[in-house]
C-alpha cells in the first residue's frame, strides 16, 4: 500500500513517514499542491494525507482537483479547528480531516479505518437480514458482533443493547430516560450518570477520537443518537 | 372583621324616617293648633316636635358614619350606583325635586284642611322630602369618604379631556415654525443618545441657528459610527491576529509533538533523559491547549461566535456532562455529589456552547480540587431561574485580583497561586463565564479561603 502525504513542512512529512513505515506502508512525498496532483497522476497512491495552508496550491484546492479523477481515501491535516474549516474539508471531497498537532497513534489509527472501509466498499458485501450498516460501523444481530471499519469491537452486553437501539433508530435522538426505559425494562426514576458512562466507554471503543465522535454523537441537553 | 348587618342600616333609615316624618307630622299640627289658638297643644305638640328632631338627628349621624363602610371597623368604603352620576347633575336633581316639593305644599291652601287631611298631606311631603334628602345626602357623604367629590364631576372629566387634547396637539396647534425644527432636532439628538447612529437630518429644513445645530448633529452620527466601525474591526483583526499567529505556532508544535513521540520510542538507557522526554511532551500539549484556549477566548469575548439557540433540558445535559467527568474525578479521589431535580428542566440555550462552559469548570474542579474532597453541583429551580452550582475545596488558597472599582473577578488568567505550575490555561473559567452571559444567563464566581463557588443562572424557557 502506498501513502502519499503531502505538507510544505519538511519536518512533519519525514515524522509521518517513520511512523507509517512502521506499519509497513510505502510513502511517498510532496510539498506543495501541484507536487501532490503530479504525484496522484503517476498512480499507484491508496491514501492521501494533505496540509491544507500550502504555498502554490493549498490542500482545499488539490483535494478539490484529485477528487475528478480519483476515489482514494483523502485525510486533509491541518491547524485550522474551527467548524467551518472541517465542513469545507469534508465538503470538497476529503474522508476525514485532523487538526494539528495530531497525536501519531490516531493519525495511524485514522489512515487504517480509511483504507479498511475502502476496500471494504470494493468487495461486495452480501446484506445480511440482521446486519446493521453506519457508514463503517456495522453490527451482526444475530452473532452479537459489532464491528468498526472490519475490525472487531468487544462491547459488554448492556453496551451492546444500548448501541443496537441507537443503531436500529439511525438518526433519532434517545434521552437518558428512554435509554433507561428501553434497555433496564424499568421506570427511571432518579437515574443517575450511569448511562452517560455507558455512552462514554461506547465511544471510547467504537470512535477513533472519542471528544469528537464519528458515530455516536451527543446532542447536549437532549439525549443521544447514531449519525451516519 | 364584623360586616355591618344590612339590618342594622335598614332599621336606622326606617327610624330616622319614622322621626323626621313625625316631625314634619309635629309641625304641622303644632302650626294647626296655634292658628286655632289652641296654646296648650301647640306647646305639647311643639315639645314632639322637638323631640323627634333630636332623635334623627341622632339617627343621622349614626348614618352618616355607617354608610358605605362594608365594615365596623374596617376602612373600605362601597360605592352605590348613583355615587357614579356626575355630582352636579346630582345637585341640580335634589334641586329640583325640592323646589317641587316646597312650590306643591306652599301652593295648598293648607289654612283650610282638617287636621286628618292636614296629618296625611304631611306625613306624605315628610316621607318624600326624607327619602330623597337622604339618598343626595349620603351619596354625598360617600364620595368625602372614598376622596372622589371632586374627581367624580362633569367639570372635572370635561377639564382632563381638553387638557389632554392640548397636549396631543401641542405641537400642531400651537408651535411656530422654529419650535418645530427645534423638536425635530431634540428627537434626532435622543435617538443619538439611544444609540441609533443612522441618524441624517435634512439640512435645507432647518434655519438660521437650528441649520447649524443639525448640521452639528448628523457629524456626531458620522463621527459615532465611524468609532463603532473601527472599534469593531479591531476587536475582529485582534481576534484573527489571534488565529493567525495560533495557527503558525501549531506548525512548530506538531513537529514538536511528533519527534518528542519519536525519541520516546527510541531505546533509551539514560532514565533522567526518559524523564526530561516526559516533561517536555507534557508541556508541548499544554502549549496546544493554550493556543486553542486563546483562540477560544478571543473568539468569544469578540462575539465572534454564532449560537443556535433551542430549548434543552439542563437536567439532561448536567447527567450527560457527569458520565463525560466520572472517571476524571475518580482518579483524583473526588466524589461528586450531584443534587438535580427529578423532572426536566428547560432553558433556551446552545447545547454545545453550553456544554462546552460546564465542561471548563469540571475541568477546573477535577485540576484545582483539593484531593479526596466532594465536588458539589446542584440545579435548583428559584422561580423563574434554573440555577446551576458548581463547588468545591481549592487545594490551595485562592487569589483574587479585583477589578478597580468593582468587585467582579479579573478571571482572565487568574488561578490559585500553586496551580499556576499546573497543566491548564486558566482562561477555563472566562470562556464559562463570556459563554454563559453571550447566552442570556448570569454568572457568578466566589472564593472564600478554599471554598471555589460558579454559580449561572438561566431563565427557565
Amino acid at each position: 500500500m502506498t501513502i502519499l502525504v503531502c505538507d510544505d513542512e519538511k519536518e512533519i512529512v519525514d515524522a509521518i513517514e517513520i511512523y507509517l513505515q512502521q506499519e509497513g506502508y510505502d510513502i511517498k512525498k510532496a510539498y506543495d499542491g501541484e507536487e501532490a496532483l503530479e504525484a496522484l497522476k503517476q498512480g499507484g497512491i491508496d491514501l492521501m494525507i494533505i496540509d491544507v495552508m500550502m504555498p502554490k496550491l493549498d490542500g482545499i484546492r488539490a483535494t478539490l482537483q484529485a477528487r475528478k479523477e480519483s476515489s482514494i481515501p483523502i485525510i486533509i491535516l491541518s491547524a485550522k479547528t474551527e467548524d467551518v474549516d472541517k465542513i469545507i474539508g469534508l465538503n470538497v471531497g476529503a474522508d476525514d480531516y485532523v487538526t494539528k498537532p495530531f497525536n501519531p497513534l490516531e493519525l495511524v489509527a485514522r489512515v487504517k479505518s480509511q483504507l479498511r472501509r475502502y476496500s471494504m466498499m470494493v468487495q461486495s458485501q452480501v446484506a445480511f437480514a440482521n446486519v446493521y450498516e453506519v457508514g463503517g460501523l456495522c453490527i451482526d444481530d444475530d452473532l452479537k458482533k459489532v464491528t468498526v471499519d472490519g475490525e472487531e469491537v468487544k462491547l459488554t452486553p448492556i453496551e451492546y443493547n444500548i448501541l443496537f437501539l441507537l443503531v436500529k433508530n439511525k438518526g433519532k435522538v434517545y434521552s437518558i430516560n428512554q435509554i433507561y426505559e428501553e434497555i433496564w425494562n424499568e421506570e427511571a426514576i432518579g437515574v443517575d450518570n450511569t448511562v452517560a458512562v455507558h455512552i462514554r466507554h461506547i465511544r471510547e471503543k467504537i470512535e477513533i477520537n472519542p471528544k469528537e465522535p464519528r458515530y455516536l454523537k451527543v446532542v447536549w441537553g437532549v439525549g443521544y443518537k447514531i449519525e451516519g | 372583621m364584623e360586616r355591618y348587618s344590612f339590618g342594622k342600616k335598614a332599621v336606622a333609615v326606617v327610624l330616622h324616617q319614622l322621626f323626621f316624618i313625625s316631625m314634619i307630622m309635629g309641625f304641622f299640627t303644632m302650626d294647626f293648633f296655634a292658628r286655632n289658638e289652641n296654646m296648650q297643644y301647640t306647646a305639647v305638640y311643639g315639645g314632639i316636635c322637638l323631640v323627634c328632631l333630636i332623635g334623627s338627628f341622632l339617627l343621622l349621624a349614626y348614618l352618616t358614619k355607617a354608610s358605605g363602610r362594608v365594615s365596623e371597623t374596617g376602612t373600605e368604603i362601597s360605592l352605590w350606583g348613583i355615587d357614579r352620576v356626575y355630582g352636579e347633575v346630582l345637585t341640580v336633581l335634589f334641586g329640583i325635586a325640592i323646589w317641587l316639593i316646597f312650590r306643591t305644599v306652599f301652593r295648598a291652601n293648607v289654612e283650610n284642611f282638617s287636621l286628618a287631611g292636614l296629618l296625611l298631606v304631611a306625613g306624605t311631603v315628610g316621607y318624600v322630602l326624607d327619602t330623597i334628602f337622604l339618598l343626595y345626602y349620603l351619596s354625598i357623604v360617600r364620595r368625602i369618604k372614598k376622596g372622589i367629590l371632586f374627581t367624580q364631576t362633569g367639570c372635572y372629566h370635561l377639564m382632563i379631556w381638553i387638557r389632554k387634547l392640548l397636549h396631543v396637539k401641542q405641537d400642531v396647534f400651537f408651535s411656530t415654525e422654529e419650535a418645530m425644527e427645534l423638536q425635530k432636532l431634540i428627537q434626532a439628538v435622543e435617538e443619538i443618545a439611544d444609540g441609533d447612529t443612522e441618524i441624517c437630518l435634512n439640512v435645507n429644513e432647518f434655519h438660521g441657528q437650528n441649520l447649524a445645530l443639525a448640521e452639528a448633529i448628523n457629524r456626531i452620527g458620522e463621527g459615532m459610527k465611524a468609532a463603532i466601525a473601527s472599534n469593531t474591526k479591531s476587536e475582529r483583526m485582534k481576534a484573527d491576529l489571534i488565529t493567525n499567529v495560533s495557527h503558525d505556532l501549531k506548525t512548530p508544535l506538531t513537529s514538536i509533538v511528533n519527534y518528542v513521540d519519536l525519541l520516546k520510542r527510541e531505546e533509551l538507557e539514560n532514565e533522567r533523559a526518559k524523564s526530561y522526554i516526559k516533561i517536555i511532551e507534557e508541556k508541548a500539549w499544554r502549549l496546544k491547549q493554550l493556543t486553542e484556549d486563546l483562540v477560544e477566548a478571543s473568539k468569544i469575548s469578540s462575539g465572534n461566535i454564532k449560537l443556535d439557540m433551542q430549548k434543552i433540558d439542563f437536567v439532561e445535559l448536567l447527567y450527560q456532562t457527569g458520565g463525560e467527568f466520572d472517571e476524571r474525578f475518580e482518579a483524583r479521589g473526588l466524589t461528586i455529589v450531584t443534587k438535580l431535580p427529578n423532572e426536566p428542566v428547560f432553558i433556551l440555550a446552545d447545547g454545545r456552547q453550553l456544554y462546552r462552559a460546564i465542561e471548563n469548570l469540571y475541568t477546573n474542579a477535577a485540576k484545582y480540587a483539593l484531593e479526596n474532597t466532594r465536588v458539589y453541583v446542584e440545579l435548583v429551580k428559584e422561580e423563574e431561574l434554573a440555577v446551576f452550582t458548581i463547588k468545591n475545596v481549592a487545594k490551595a488558597p485562592l487569589e483574587m485580583v479585583y477589578e478597580e472599582g468593582g468587585n467582579e473577578l479579573a478571571e482572565r488568567f487568574v488561578r490559585g497561586e500553586s496551580s499556576r505550575t499546573t497543566e491548564g490555561s486558566g482562561l477555563g473559567l472566562s470562556i464559562a463565564r463570556d459563554l454563559s452571559v453571550l447566552m442570556g444567563a448570569a454568572f457568578e464566581v466566589q472564593a472564600e479561603a478554599e471554598l471555589f463557588i460558579v454559580r449561572i443562572a438561566f431563565k427557565m424557557a
